[in-house]
């Protein structure tokens, strides 16, 4: 359609695969960004991205996780950003150690379950990046770590690593939880 | 083969649930209670974190939110345009009319040149640089030639790109410029 010029056709075509994906996209993107309002916005570049770069997509891989690797990206350079903007704000030392998490979710996080849950996001959190990402991609996302290597660049092997790791520390930060849940 | 004694370590176990499938494994925790629990524990806890983060997602993401993303979405798709049509559509247009600027600007660049030498030579003519020319009579005598070749050739390409049907859309605006001959034929 694109190629034909019908933009229209395409935005509606499009349109399609934004529903399709959206919902696990926005996971993925609240889990890295912890920030809904953030999570939203890195989700629509991610497809406004992904609808601009079209033409470079193969179908050597799934849409998905071409899409991914840009929601990634994505999801990145907002971090970076976010980063960026604390440090010119505020010192390191007195940035929150949960940073939106509590403020942003709605009136059921506060509901049932909210302790567990607040306790897997710190977790999550606590994670060093490349486990963290490893662990959001395949556990949350529900990608195999074939797929999170060919979104991330890492050896599949490297993502097995990664992904051992960090459920081995979730777990172990969770532990007390396991009775209680 | 493995050993009777064998128990698969976490990590194994780890890759046995996030592959759906580990036949070795398969066997073992069919008849090792042990496994089993460690297996289903690791499920248990991964099921558990799952839902965790999913019911953040949901909570987070209503039905209407995602619908309120999903139009902001396709407004600034509206004004997003793919790579492809990045260029500009007088890209296409510009490489069709490209052989003709480069015809007109020849034209002009010749006809300019032309003049000047023209110009030149009717003020050589007149005697008008005989005050500033040292050189010898040969030199003299060739440079005229070569300056009535040069001034030939140059009137003689004018002509070839005025006739060139291509130009004729410079006639146009030809038309519309004031030529210097109506400028000046007032004033006398």
């Amino acid at each position: 359609m694109m190629a034909r010029g019908d933009l229209t056709a395409a935005r509606e075509a499009f349109d399609e695969l934004v529903i399709k994906h959206q919902r696990r996209a926005s996971r993925i993107a609240l889990m890295y960004l912890r920030d809904i309002a953030e999570a939203d916005e890195a989700v629509q570049d991610a497809f406004v991205r992904a609808f601009t770069r079209l033409e470079t997509y193969r179908d050597e891989h799934p849409f998905e996780v071409w899409f991914t690797r840009i929601l990634v990206n994505a999801c990145v350079d907002r971090q970076r950003a976010r980063q960026r903007r604390a440090r010119r704000v505020v010192a390191m030392e007195d940035m929150p150690t949960e940073p939106s998490a509590n403020r942003s979710f709605s009136p059921e996080r506060r509901a049932t379950g909210r302790a567990w849950r607040a306790a897997v996001d710190a977790a999550v959190e606590k994670l060093p990046a490349r486990q963290r990402e490893v662990f959001v991609l395949c556990h949350l996302g529900d990608h195999t770590p074939r797929d999170v290597s060919m979104m991330t660049g890492m050896r599949e092997s490297t993502v097995r690593v990664h992904l051992f790791r960090a459920v081995h520390k979730l777990r172990a930060a969770l532990e007390a939880w396991r009775d209680l849940r | 083969m493995i050993s009777a004694d064998w128990h698969p370590d976490d990590e194994r176990l780890l890759t046995r649930y996030v592959e759906g499938a580990d036949a070795a494994v398969d066997r073992h925790v069919s008849w090792c209670v042990s496994c089993r629990r460690r297996l289903a524990d690791l499920g248990a806890d991964l099921e558990s974190m799952y839902d965790g983060a999913s019911a953040d997602a949901s909570d987070a993401f209503s039905a209407e939110r995602l619908a309120a993303q999903r139009r902001s979405v396709q407004q600034r798709l509206g004004a997003a345009v793919p790579a492809r049509v990045l260029a500009f559509p007088g890209a296409t247009s510009g490489g069709r009319y490209w052989p003709f600027m480069h015809v007109a600007a020849a034209a002009v660049l010749v006809a300019v040149s032309g003049a000047g030498l023209v110009r030149i030579a009717q003020m050589a003519d007149a005697g008008a640089v005989v005050g500033i020319h040292t050189g010898p009579v040969e030199a003299t005598t060739s440079t005229r030639l070569l300056r009535d070749v040069t001034a030939d050739s140059a009137l003689e390409d004018i002509e070839v790109a005025l006739a060139e049907p291509r130009t004729a859309e410079l006639r146009a605006l030809d038309a519309l410029t004031p030529s210097v001959r109506d400028a000046v034929a007032p004033v006398r």
